[in-house]
């Protein structure tokens, strides 16, 4: 009985440590190292820490596909968002990165700030259906 | 809990604690990356975009057909 607990218990510790930082880390805060671009450093911790929670979120959605059904069909089609629109805004902004990189105008950088803004979204998408198949076991 | 909410929380916990080195990294990360670098994070994402669990699901449809 206790263990049932305990199980329950396991994702939520963890996604609260997964959860806390990166609401914390993705704003920009983290420190830049001298003659770094902040610009393309927050660029690509952006990319990769996104991918990493929705790649947890649509492999986790995919694994548990017809009991996430049960609880919410919000949840799939959520993941479907991820699969198409988080792949391709992944795809852009690490495009939009390495147009910076090579010419590191205002417009560049202008592109890369409205990729960054698009992932975070999706991001935060990918987290908060996390956060609701967690919640429910 | 029945035993399919188990594993599936078994499930998440385990796909959390994967994750969790290689965001602690990305957030640490305080220099661009190299050429090296950014080339095999985008080989990376194109071989994770090319697995099964990137591809959309057919979500079942609601009956068109009333009864």
């Amino acid at each position: 009985m206790k263990c049932k607990y305990l199980i329950a218990l396991l994702p939520m510790l963890l996604f609260s440590s997964l959860a806390i930082p990166i609401s914390i880390g993705l704003t920009g805060c983290a420190s830049v190292e001298e003659g770094a671009d902040s610009v393309v450093v927050n660029a690509e911790r952006v990319a990769q820490a996104s991918f990493e929670i929705m790649d947890a979120f649509v492999l986790y959605e995919h694994n548990n596909r017809e009991m996430l059904r049960r609880i919410s069909p919000e949840i799939e089609k959520a993941a479907n968002s991820v699969r198409t629109d988080g792949r391709k805004a992944i795809e852009q902004l690490r495009s939009a990165t390495a147009a910076y990189k090579n010419n590191r105008s205002a417009e560049n950088k202008a592109t890369v700030d409205t990729w960054i803004k698009t992932v975070e979204h999706l991001k935060s998408i990918a987290l908060q259906h996390l956060t609701a198949a967690q919640r429910k076991p | 809990m029945t035993g399919v909410e188990i594993i599936a929380a078994v499930d998440l916990a385990l796909a959390l604690l994967g994750r969790l080195n290689n965001i602690r990294t990305a957030l640490k990360q305080s220099g661009e990356l190299t050429p090296e670098q950014d080339a095999a994070l985008d080989a990376r994402f194109q071989i994770a975009f090319g697995e099964a669990h990137w591809q959309p699901s057919n979500p079942p449809q609601a009956s068109i057909v009333s009864s």
